[in-house]
């Protein structure tokens, strides 16, 4: 697999990081429709890559003092549940499920995301 | 613990924001590990509503729930024999350089615009993906 073609996909997905958004959701598409990479290694390689970065950014943003500690705490044990009841159901499915699956959540996340912001275009045009 | 409700951050501990959020955090981490991505995209909302949490806020305090958890999900496929350390390093190395020019663009580019872009390459996706 050109390494070029590989390098550019992880520019593409930490471009979309940076600005807030969430670069991993469309790096997973990349790497398997545009590169070939098969699914599971697109899904570890998308975790694995927003690591180093994810800790960095958790530094400065502790630093500034921007983290909501109450909420976090209050997330993170139920978001490991979920994670342990992921863990359980993934060895269920099998990869064509998962695909499938990965892709009515960008459908539902990519429609229910981008009414609002048709919405607030077309006022602003309206303006 | 309370739940800090609307931008005053007083804490209101309203039983149904804590039942929304913790519906919403369960979910967070079973499609970390089922999707490997998307998580975040959730946990921003989850916190800006159920919170309180502002733009910034809920950002920094989604990256402090979704790095464990990307972490454990990393662990999990690792252990099921998904790896392959030298593409993920070739792509980790892609995405710094372009979290940077992310960072740098940040304010230079109309938002509005790219988010229009970014959410239909998504429904373009997951449409592919159900094909």
């Amino acid at each position: 697999m050109n390494a070029i073609w590989l390098l550019i996909a992880g520019v593409v997905g930490g471009i979309l990081g940076g600005m807030g958004f969430g670069g991993g959701v469309l790096l997973i598409p990349i790497l398997t429709f545009l590169l070939g990479v098969p699914y599971a290694v697109a899904v570890w390689i998308n975790l694995v890559v927003f690591l180093p970065t994810a800790a960095v950014s958790l530094v400065i943003h502790e630093k500034n003092d921007l983290i909501d500690k109450d909420a976090a705490q209050f997330l993170l044990p139920l978001a490991v549940i979920g994670f342990a009841l992921g863990t359980f159901v993934l060895g269920k499915l099998s990869e064509r499920v998962l695909r499938r699956a990965f892709g009515v959540f960008l459908l539902a996340l990519g429609t229910g995301s981008i009414i609002p912001v048709l919405l607030g275009f077309f006022k602003k045009k309206a303006k | 613990m309370g739940l800090r409700c609307g931008q005053t951050g007083k804490r209101k501990g309203s039983a149904l924001l804590r039942c929304i959020a913790a519906f919403f955090a369960v979910l967070i981490g079973a499609i970390n590990v089922l999707f490997g991505g998307g998580g975040g995209m959730l946990a921003v909302p989850t916190l800006r509503y159920c919170f309180g949490s502002d733009e910034k806020k809920a950002h920094a305090s989604a990256v402090a729930v979704m790095l464990p958890l990307s972490c454990f999900s990393a662990v999990a496929l690792t252990s099921r024999g998904v790896s392959d350390a030298n593409l993920a390093l070739t792509v980790g190395c892609g995405a710094v350089i372009g979290g940077v020019i992310g960072g740098c663009l940040l304010n230079k580019v109309p938002k509005q615009l790219l988010s229009l872009l970014f959410y239909a390459v998504m429904i373009y996706a997951g449409i592919r993906f159900l094909l």
